[in-house]
């Protein structure tokens, strides 16, 4: 793990100088390659976050299906109706009196072999310090593909202008009620009236995307520098999600991960996530029994 | 209030029209230059084929280009290298193989097919070939690069993907040429075409034959395309109008009228341009998580 | 663009160069990238300041996170000994309704004379002074014309500075009408309490120290209590409990739990008293509570009576009457065909409770008592709890902590002669009849029938009403048989709405006056239970107020009295200027003082040291203010064994305290109990009245005609019905097992799906003997065959734009009030909600 994360930081500074070759041989714009040299030359660092390896435990006992989670992503991180940082899958499965339900939390798995890094063409999808796996707006020309790449349904398109309800000027009760964009005018926040300002880090200084790009979890890495946990983590009220570092032997995720045996989605990929489930969501007993013919 | 429902499609039927008309060009080009150096008989299609070739392809950049998010960052992709994306490799593909193919249908345009044997413009031109075959195969390897999408995770999918471009791009040929009216050896261009088509459905049977004996998603993507929804258009356009119609047409028939010529290249685009649309929407199914 | 702090101030000049020199790239580099220092490390821009969710009756201590007066995030207040950091997912969406832009923000009036469903009211805005003063002319009027008791004070949900609006101006004006919503909220749940152990009350359910928990209709980490406490320790409750829950829908709880009884809807009686007979004959019952033979010999057999004189009871009274009523042919086989269960799941469930025992529990819920014939399924439920001596116990089930918040002064001498008469005439809701004993705490007539008064409205019987006010509620969404509300609404010739949102009931209105939203524009105090705690929490306005709203229970009363101080009435006024600042002893001057020294008044014991009664220590209001919560000292277990609030003192299997509650309201009304029992639709007689006993359910609509029954429960996102109007509210609607995200669906099971030729997606009618509604259909194993399931809170038709599909006219889905007759569990009033109707479904083409 620790390789990965050198060739990681490395990466920025090969993919440079192979882009300034690039622009000799393509022979574009002075003025353009400026901007791009510019740009890149902040690549995302997170100096406190060296040598870590973070990931999240996920206990399926603990949780209890609520959605808690996913809802306070879209509340820290100023997501939008229709896209998801963190989400959810469920299933209900057996047969009347025989039922049972079980409930996934998901998000993105910061995989150590991550697809939509791989095939990002622009690198706006990398891997910074940490291991998480990063997005860079500004790169992104929105082509989909790592939407495409990603096996865990974590990567939403903004397909039309984010939160473009509280940009209207409609009325319910004329003189009465406020039109949506009257009440961010009022109540402060930026677009919306829940904007939360300390979003803006890491995010192009925005805590709002934009129309064309895409989106998707970063660990909160705005918090997780601060020595913070995930929002979702400090939410969840039934504690369910564990947080930590896979290089510290004696942090609480390597504890659970020493305990239980722990499963990752669709793990026959290859894409080694860093979100790890442990425990079953229903742990029922059931009367002995050998059953019957 | 708007429904906003989370969803996680990527690529729409632009990126299938996309894929179809880079497979197109490439064949076609293909076909100009062997029409062109190799195949007597075929020579009088190679103008036509050195035609298409740019033009579909500049249709096809335009759609690339027109379903990004961002198309005013398209000039990032020169820009930046990702060498382990497909994506990345295949600007710079599709750059080189746009302009190699507008200077051939150039010396058509101007009438100076002579030149086309000076050795060095030969030389441009022969390069133009693996251009050509890794515009039309390489957004198969697009596809693979998704590692979780079983019906896109195929060794074989590069292979469909070029030997559709070859289909395409003759069928293309024999249509515009028919529509101009009266060539010679169009039926022989349709045999070419049948035995084509033939190589396809034998390649989709080998690639039914490897999903139907993978793992539970193998299976389950290839009985959604046989027996789902897609199989409403697998089996009818792709296989019935896009395959069989074709072949019959141009191998069981001599005597042909004009019409029905246009009518079976035609019908061959659409195959292939189904197939494409199978393969990138219906490849795109959610997968269950549990 | 990662890093700006990392930015130095000559790349910025550089870039902003670049930008400048050409390509439309605004996007990449806005100016508030660069607002703050770059140097700067990220702090967090707001405070966490305390304050209380009122999403569900758990009434979570909660913390807003604020920036620049502005609540953006939730979290739970670690200071609560309740719920500490915890908070469930509705909390956050108490964001989106407080920004809600369809909340009404200043007073409107009704323009269009003509009042119903179908007439559109034309709200205009009006300013406050306009709007107070058109209602004190109508309260002056009645007053004048000796109707006072013409007026009616509708109470929804609330905060305890209720009293002020719903007490004491209701009798200064001189009305006995002060009507609240207990009645659709769950009194039944507390009739088997208190009709046992003497608790009127909610219990408390000590799971962290329970070994058995058999929960009947409850889905606690769904819906009500303490929803966030019970689900930041399931996991753990899980490795140490065995968890069963009845229920004929697969729940949440379920969900997590080891045995699922989906039993047939009011089938709990057979299911509990079968469990009953197995305890009693297998000798499985908890001595040290309940006593034993006297010479340790079991005598109780299938069908065999005992003697009463063989058995000696501890600290309960009547087990073997109860034995000899009912008990003793209850078997597990008789209970299997009644509940649809397998006898073996009975018997092993029983064996299973009894063995944990003391540390056990029945948990019950709603589900079996917001019944017709609920009353007995609440003490048939409960009464399990006395048998292995889990109530006031370990493990077991509790009552509220103690604590010491206080009221406010009494109406007493500020009520005129024509109060006095109009407080005297009999309640709008006919609470007290011979058909409705509504006994709570044992008084016959003493309970609300709150769905009764749409009744009493309409028939004019005691009287008409003329002038009502409203707040906090939506009976005309809320209360079942929902059309009967609409009907009695348009016949109030002056109606009054204080409310956040234009909802159903406002449709109505004469007037509507904006109110503050209960977690961020109010001041007022809540008290709720669990965790072995009772906490009393704040609800605080965080926010800066930029709208012209006011508070319903303190500043609305406050300026209404003012109004009809100026209009020569000023007892109302007069009484409120008592309400002093306890530090101070300052009069309040306006309402927003009024309402604080009214909130310091009654919560004085908690925060002045010097008048410190017990639990936390608070130095203080500032400090209170600051915590947010008061804890109540541990919980005292099994302190009130032998001194109940019972007519023996003891937990009565035969109930004393019962009878002679029945006795008193059949005396009252010169007849007998078995008359009782039959105006009330109950099938005991005699004896049996007294006893936990098994009734056959009973649900309006024809089987032939309504060939299934319906199962209604709550989604775990709805915040008592008010979160339609909040996009998070349906994005996850489908974290309740069986509901679809941005869909109102009804569960059918898919064998019935098959016979009725319907599958998921599509568009269904479901018809009942009260009125029809439209929603989509899922297929879903986890619904009983023979019944249809669905959550209540979709189907408004008012409320806000994306609450209603057209606002004023169309509803969103289908409000499951509209298809649940207006029926009662006659004994507590309480209103039916669960084994309510048969119903039949047809596919909409």
């Amino acid at each position: 793990m620790g390789k990965r994360k050198d060739k990681d930081t490395q990466g920025d500074k090969k993919g440079l100088t192979r882009r300034e070759l690039l622009l000799g041989a393509t022979g574009f714009a002075v003025a353009t390659g400026a901007i791009v040299h510019s740009v890149s030359a902040q690549t995302s660092n997170r100096p406190n976050l060296e040598g870590k390896e973070l990931a999240m435990v996920i206990d399926l006992q603990r949780c209890t299906g609520c959605g808690a989670c996913a809802i306070a992503c879209k509340n820290e991180n100023n997501v939008q109706d229709g896209v998801a940082w963190a989400w959810h899958e469920t299933r209900t499965t057996g047969t009347f009196p025989n039922v049972q339900y079980e409930y996934m939390p998901t998000l993105c798995n910061h995989c150590q072999n991550a697809p939509c890094v791989r095939l990002c063409p622009t690198k706006a999808m990398h891997k910074v310090a940490g291991g998480i796996t990063a997005h860079t707006p500004e790169k992104c020309i929105g082509c989909k593909s790592c939407i495409a790449a990603c096996p865990y349904k974590v990567i939403t398109p903004n397909k039309k202008e984010p939160h473009k309800f509280w940009k209207s000027d409609e009325q319910l009760f004329a003189g009465a009620s406020d039109s949506p964009k009257e009440v961010v005018e009022k109540v402060g926040g930026d677009t919306i009236p829940l904007y939360n300002p300390d979003r803006e880090q890491f995010l192009e200084g925005s805590g709002l995307r934009y129309k064309g790009i895409v989106e998707k979890c970063t660990f909160c890495d705005h918090r997780v520098t601060q020595g913070k946990l995930p929002y979702c983590v400090e939410r969840c009220p039934t504690k369910a999600r564990i947080f930590g570092d896979l290089n510290d032997p004696n942090s609480k995720v390597n504890e659970i991960l020493s305990k239980y045996s722990a499963k990752r989605l669709r793990e026959y990929l290859g894409t080694e996530p860093k979100v790890f489930y442990v425990r079953e969501f229903n742990p029922a007993t059931y009367r002995k029994s050998k059953g019957s013919v | 209030m708007e429904i906003a429902i989370v969803e996680h499609m990527s690529y729409d039927w632009r990126i299938a029209l996309y894929f179809f008309l880079g497979g197109l060009a490439g064949g076609s080009y293909l076909l100009s230059v062997a029409a062109n150096y190799w195949i007597t008989g075929f020579k009088p299609f190679a103008r036509t084929a050195a035609y298409i070739t740019p033009v579909v392809l500049a249709a096809g950049l335009l759609v690339l280009i027109l379903d990004l998010g961002k198309p005013f960052r398209a000039w990032r992709l020169f820009l930046t290298f990702n060498a382990a994306s497909a994506l990345s490799w295949g600007v710079w593909f599709l750059s080189i193989f746009f302009a190699i193919s507008v200077v051939y249908a150039y010396f058509f345009f101007m009438g100076k097919e002579d030149l086309l044997e000076n050795k060095k413009v030969k030389l441009i031109v022969y390069i133009g070939i693996p251009f050509a075959i890794l515009t039309a195969s390489y957004t198969a390897v697009i596809l693979i690069q998704a590692p979780g999408r079983a019906l896109w995770h195929s060794p074989l999918l590069p292979v469909l993907f070029f030997n559709g471009g070859l289909i395409s791009g003759v069928a293309a040929t024999i249509l515009v040429a028919s529509i101009r009216g009266g060539t010679a050896n169009i039926g022989g261009l349709g045999k070419l075409l049948s035995w084509l088509i033939i190589a396809e459905l034998g390649f989709l049977l080998i690639e039914f034959i490897v999903l139907m004996n993978g793992g539970k998603e193998y299976v389950r993507i290839a009985k959604h395309i046989a027996t789902g929804d897609w199989g409403l258009l697998f089996w009818p356009v792709e296989i019935v109008i896009g395959s069989i119609l074709p072949v019959a047409v141009f191998l069981f028939f001599k005597k042909l009228p004009a019409y029905s010529i246009a009518i079976a290249s035609t019908a061959a685009l659409i195959g292939v341009f189904t197939m494409r649309i199978i393969v990138v929407l219906g490849g795109q199914v959610p997968t269950n998580l549990f | 663009m990662i890093t700006d702090k990392k930015m130095t101030r000559r790349d910025f000049v550089k870039t902003s160069a670049a930008v400048g020199a050409g390509i439309g790239l605004s996007h990449l580099f806005p100016l508030r990238a660069f607002g703050q220092d770059n140097g700067a490390e990220y702090t967090e821009s707001g405070e966490w300041k305390p304050t209380t969710c009122q999403g569900c009756t758990s009434w979570c201590s909660v913390q807003a996170y604020v920036v620049n007066g502005r609540a953006i995030k939730i979290r739970g207040n670690p200071n609560s000994n309740v719920n500490g950091e915890a908070t469930c997912p509705r909390s956050h969406i108490s964001l989106q309704q407080v920004y809600d832009p369809d909340r009404v923000k200043v007073p409107m009036k009704r323009t269009n004379p003509k009042k119903g469903r179908g007439e559109n009211p034309e709200f205009v805005p009006i300013s406050w002074d306009e709007a107070l003063d058109t209602i004190a002319d109508q309260i002056l009027s009645l007053r004048n014309g000796g109707e006072s008791h013409k007026y009616m004070l509708m109470r929804g949900r609330y905060s305890y500075m209720r009293d002020i609006l719903y007490d004491r101006m209701t009798k200064i004006i001189g009305s006995p009408n002060n009507i609240s919503h207990s009645a659709i909220c769950a009194e039944a749940e507390k009739f088997g309490p208190y009709y046992t152990e003497g608790l009127w009350d909610y219990r408390q359910y000590d799971v962290e120290n329970t070994r058995y928990m058999l929960i009947w209709g409850a889905d606690p980490l769904a819906t009500n209590r303490q929803v966030s406490y019970y689900m930041s320790v399931w996991g753990d409750v899980l490795d140490r409990a065995e968890v069963a829950v009845v229920d004929p829908r697969f729940s949440v709880t379920a969900s997590k739990a080891d045995h699922w009884l989906p039993i047939l809807p009011g089938a709990d009686g057979a299911l509990a008293t079968a469990i009953a007979h197995v305890i009693l004959t297998e000798g499985l019952w908890y001595r040290e509570f309940v006593g034993d033979f006297t010479d340790g010999v079991n005598r109780f057999s299938v069908g065999r009576e005992v003697n009463e004189d063989d058995f000696e009871e501890r600290h309960t009274h009547g087990l073997v009457k109860w034995w000899n009523i009912e008990l003793k042919n209850r078997t597990p086989e008789w209970a299997a065909e009644i509940t649809g269960l397998p006898q073996e799941q009975i018997v092993q469930v029983a064996w299973g409770f009894a063995n944990a025992a003391p540390h056990s529990m029945c948990w019950v819920g709603g589900g079996p008592v917001m019944q017709i014939r609920g009353g007995y399924l609440s003490m048939a439920t409960h009464a399990l709890n006395g048998l292995v001596g889990a109530v006031d116990n370990v493990g077991g089930t509790l009552a509220p902590n103690k604590e010491y918040s206080g009221g406010f002064p009494g109406p007493g001498e500020y009520m005129d002669e024509i109060a006095e008469a109009g407080v005297q005439h009999e309640k709008i809701d006919q609470r007290g009849r011979l058909e409705f004993p509504a006994m709570k705490k044992g008084k016959p007539g003493s309970a609300v029938v709150t769905n009764n008064a749409a009744r009493g409205i309409l028939d004019e019987d005691p009287y008409d009403i003329k002038v009502a006010i409203g707040y906090f509620n939506n009976f005309a969404f809320s209360c079942p048989g929902s059309e009967r509300w609409e009907r009695a609404l348009s016949k109030i010739p002056f109606l009054v709405h204080i409310t956040t949102n234009a909802s159903e009931l406002s449709w109505f209105s004469d007037i509507i006056l904006p109110s503050g939203h209960h977690m961020y524009e109010k001041w007022g105090f809540l008290k709720s239970a669990g965790h072995g705690y009772t906490h009393v929490t704040l609800q605080q306005p965080v926010n800066d107020l930029v709208w012209d709203v006011k508070t319903d229970e303190t500043e609305i009363p406050w300026l209404l009295a003012k109004k009809l101080e100026e209009k020569g009435f000023s007892n109302l006024m007069e009484h409120y200027r008592e309400y002093r600042d306890p530090e101070t002893g300052k009069i309040p001057e306006n309402e927003q003082e009024f309402a604080l020294f009214a909130l310091k008044l009654a919560t004085r014991k908690l925060w002045d040291p010097q008048q410190y009664a017990g639990g936390d220590r608070i130095n203080g209001w500032d400090d209170f203010v600051q915590r947010g919560v008061w804890n109540s000292d541990p919980y005292p277990y099994r302190d009130r064994w032998g001194a109940m609030k019972t007519k023996t003192g003891n937990f009565e299997f035969y109930s004393e305290t019962l009878k002679a509650a029945l006795t008193a309201h059949a005396n009252k009304h010169g007849t007998t109990v078995d008359r009782v029992m039959e105006v009330c639709n109950y099938q005991a007689r005699g004896e049996q009245a007294f006893v936990p006993h098994y009734e056959e359910p009973t649900a309006p609509g024809d089987k032939t005609e309504y060939p299934f029954e319906w199962v209604e429960y709550k989604s775990r996102l709805s915040r008592e019905g008010r979160s339609a109007n909040c996009s998070w509210f349906h994005e996850f609607h489908d974290v309740d097992p069986g509901n679809v995200a941005w869909e109102d669906v009804a569960t059918i099971n898919p064998q019935d799906g098959e016979k009725l030729g319907i599958v998921s997606g599509d568009t269904i009618r479901i018809s009942s003997p009260s009125g029809s509604i439209e929603c989509k259909a899922n297929m879903w194993e986890g619904i009983r065959p023979g019944t249809v399931g669905k959550s209540y809170g979709n189907g408004h038709w008012a409320y806000g734009r994306m609450a209603a599909l057209e606002f004023g006219k169309t509803p969103r889905g289908g409000n499951n009030n509209v298809i649940i007759p207006a029926e009662y569990e006659r004994l507590s009033g309480a209103t039916v909600y669960y084994n309510s109707t048969n119903v039949k479904v047809e596919k909409v083409t």
